[in-house]
């Protein structure tokens, strides 16, 4: 699934949105998650920098 | 963490990585029952089958899980549930659309779970349909760098379809109707 269109939302934003895509594919009955964000390149960057 | 007994830190470390190994197996198990059920047993002329058992394996998972998961989703074993696939549609925090692809033997239980989910982080759940529309399906390949010349994945995707497009290097997309007609190509 690709989106046809791509959200770019700031660098906190996308984190938050992150999160909650994270606490979705954390349930039992998910198999797979998509969403419509773009995560730029700040966004991975702080990501990784978080881990 | 560690007192006096060296099990109490395996028993904090094993179990977390436990819980975790459990749930992809869930997951996987799941594929492959889905798998099974639409397009029977044979691995060889299942190609969703093949592809969800060999995803197992990647993850060490025991053939004897993998052949009861077959066996289930090809009716032979009398376990009792019926899984079914649904997709379920929302909006994320920051109106970002979000869908939910999910395997389950009870929808009540999943939906309620998704929704808390998607609820307590500002978001809401849809109707089927009202986020659909922003996603095509498509296939994707991924074609190691090393093994071919960026020319001949380039040609040859031009070559299949219009349709097809090369994101990187490396990997390339096409529309999902067009992947039955061309699978002898690229397979």
């Amino acid at each position: 699934m690709i989106p046809t269109n791509e959200i770019e939302l700031p660098v906190d934003q996308t984190l938050q949105v992150l999160r909650v895509v994270e606490t979705i594919e954390e349930l039992d009955d998910v198999q797979n998650v998509f969403h419509t964000m773009h995560i730029s390149d700040d966004a991975m960057a702080a990501l990784e920098s978080e881990a | 963490m560690s007192g006096h007994s060296k099990w109490a830190t395996i028993k904090r470390k094993k179990g977390a990585a436990d819980a975790k190994r459990g749930q992809v197996f869930t997951r996987l198990t799941r594929e492959i029952v889905m798998a099974a059920r639409e397009g029977g047993a044979e691995v060889d002329s299942n190609f969703r089958l093949r592809l969800a058992v060999e995803k197992a394996r990647s993850q060490n998972m025991p053939k004897e899980n993998i052949e009861r998961a077959i066996k289930r989703g090809a009716g032979e074993s009398k376990d009792g549930a019926v899984f079914e696939q649904i997709y379920y549609e929302g909006y994320g925090p920051h109106g970002v659309a979000i869908m939910i692809d999910c395997v389950t033997e009870n929808r009540n239980r999943t939906v309620a779970e998704v929704r808390h989910m998607l609820s307590r982080s500002g978001g809401t759940l849809g109707e089927a349909g009202s986020v659909g529309w922003q996603f095509n399906r498509v296939a994707y390949f991924a074609i190691p760098a090393a093994k071919a010349k960026f020319d001949t994945v380039f040609e040859m995707s031009s070559r299949s379809s219009p349709r097809w497009r090369v994101s990187s290097c490396s990997a390339m997309r096409c529309g999902r109707r067009k992947l039955k007609s061309r699978k002898p190509n690229c397979a």
